[in-house]
């Protein structure tokens, strides 16, 4: 499930759209994604199977984890979803369909008990695009934003037993909800108004957890846009770096609204990426107090 | 981009070994499997990024208060590895399966001790691991209290000692995000109870893990080293 891309009848506004990723271990990554567009709406997700708590491995699935199944039947659900326009239900009764065919299928033989283990565990963070709102839904640690000129904005609230979006990438919080077959869960459901131009995001933890702070992650966004010449240049600027930070899968989906062109886009981020290059990243100021100052407009859209 | 940043762990492990009589034909390969095993957690949070750039282990091994006395505890200090690995291993070697009594053993008065180590506070991202290795199920807690032996402050019931491990609601003296406790126990009082009931728990049902396959390892290693 990890390609669509039906340009043909884009909504109006919509740029591109585009997916970077990549496995740590060939063939065995837990992410996986889905993006796509129709006639009057676009939509972009990642799923990151949680291989912590989805190790158990199942024979009719080719000996592959609970993770693995888990990120690509919940990317199918959401797939039919988009599709079928929702005729069947809400995204969380497609994606609880989805969990009871792995379950059904499910033949894992393991005999190892107690709390740490879920049947089909995995994070969303999907956003789908509508005119000029975007409804966000999510779960886990997965992260859905909005980049702008004034900045990234995370969309999505991390389920983690943790303090805030900084602290939750350095403290290793443990995940509140997830979703999975064995217990039940939350998809959480988020509209906002958005004026163009304007980028949404949607990554796994291994694009934005390996770094030291948001700031840095914003930084990485808007220095790849500006030292790229086209949409293509800048899905392998991001890969490339990702890629060489990161310890994990990674998975970055991308939908462009509102700029003339490109060059549009590039001109438009210069002055951001220049003061969060010059107040975050060369300063000297601790990272705690680079987050304080950071963080108001970075949490505006949380509650 | 700071490419350079790298995550870092302070990983604290207490092996809790069963070595009592009936350990007898098993308690070589527990020791093989405790000295593994760090290893073996080690390399795969390495494999995913993760540094380690502090690891400690310490050893309770446990029999019977009622019926070994003195030998019923022997708890010793962390060990800093690798610096420390030759000690390390001469503490595992050493170790003897003798005395134990009765069939139930004293293991939840061991979990105790390793519940109240002196884990590491400093890091930002931890792992404090818990691995308990036992063929038998355990006496109530206090059960062997008439030992002159038996230690002072111990929590009085498995109430208190759950308690001591914490949860949601809260804090123990582990470190709830990064505490992990794996059981290579029978499926018997009181293990089964802590591995329904503890948070951050995996239970392998076993005579102190024998009978363990290859993948079902990798399945616990992947859970003690991932994020959870």
């Amino acid at each position: 499930m990890k390609n669509k891309n039906n340009k043909q009848n884009k909504p109006d506004k919509l740029n591109s759209i585009f997916c970077v990723h990549g496995e740590m271990v060939p063939n065995n990554g837990e992410d996986c994604y889905y993006f796509g567009a129709n006639s009057s709406s676009a939509i972009i997700s990642v799923f990151d199977g949680c291989g912590g708590i989805g190790s158990k491995r199942y024979n009719n699935f080719s000996g592959k984890t609970g993770a693995y199944i888990a990120s690509r039947a919940v990317a199918g659900a959401v797939k039919a979803w988009f599709d079928e326009n929702g005729k069947a239900g809400n995204i969380k009764e497609y994606i609880q369909w989805s969990l009871r065919i792995c379950n059904k299928f499910a033949d894992s033989t393991g005999r190892i008990m107690g709390s740490l283990g879920k049947s089909f565990p995995t994070t969303a963070a999907i956003i789908h695009t509508q005119s000029d709102s975007a409804t966000c839904y999510w779960a886990g640690d997965s992260r859905c934003f909005m980049l702008n000129s004034l900045g990234l904005h995370q969309l999505s609230t991390d389920d983690i037993d943790g303090e805030d979006a900084f602290s939750n990438i350095t403290s290793d919080g443990v995940l509140t909800n997830v979703i999975c077959s064995s217990s039940d869960f939350t998809v959480h459901e988020k509209k906002f108004n958005f004026k163009y131009p304007c980028i949404f995001i949607t990554s796994s933890d291994g694009c934005f957890g390996y770094l030291p702070s948001p700031m840095d992650f914003e930084f990485l966004l808007t220095k790849a846009i500006i030292s790229c010449d086209n949409s293509k240049a800048l899905k392998e600027y991001l890969n490339n770096c990702i890629k060489e930070y990161t310890g994990d899968d990674y998975t970055l989906c991308i939908s462009v609204f509102g700029f003339d062109s490109y060059t549009h886009m590039k001109e438009y981020f210069i002055d951001r990426c220049t003061y969060v290059k010059n107040t975050f990243i060369d300063s000297d100021m601790p990272l705690e107090d680079k987050w304080n100052i950071y963080k108001g407009e970075y949490s505006k859209y949380l509650s | 981009m700071a490419s350079n940043y790298k995550i870092t762990y302070n990983v604290d492990m207490v092996f809790c070994i069963d070595c009592t009589g009936s350990m007898d034909n098993i308690i070589d390969i527990v020791k093989n499997n405790a000295l593994n095993f760090y290893q073996d957690v080690t390399n795969v949070m390495e494999q995913k990024h993760k540094h380690i750039s502090q690891l400690r282990v310490r050893v309770v091994a446990f029999r019977d208060y009622l019926a070994d006395g003195k030998d019923a505890m022997r708890v010793t200090d962390f060990f800093k590895l690798p610096e420390q690995a030759d000690e390390f291993e001469k503490c595992v070697r050493s170790l003897k399966a003798e005395g134990g009594g009765d069939d139930p053993e004293d293991g939840l008065e061991a979990l105790a001790y390793a519940i109240k180590s002196n884990w590491d506070t400093e890091g930002l991202k931890k792992r404090q691991v818990v691995v308990v290795w036992t063929d038998a199920a355990t006496h109530p807690l206090g059960y062997g209290a008439s030992s002159e032996y038996y230690p002072k402050g111990m929590a009085k019931d498995i109430a208190e000692l759950s308690q001591w491990w914490g949860g949601a609601q809260q804090v123990g003296f582990v470190d709830n995000n990064a505490k992990r406790l794996l059981l290579f126990a029978p499926n018997e009082p009181f293990w089964n109870v802590i591995s329904q009931n503890w948070d951050n728990v995996l239970h392998f049902p076993s005579t102190a893990g024998d009978g363990l396959s290859d993948l079902e390892y990798g399945q616990i290693i992947d859970t003690i080293s991932n994020t959870i």
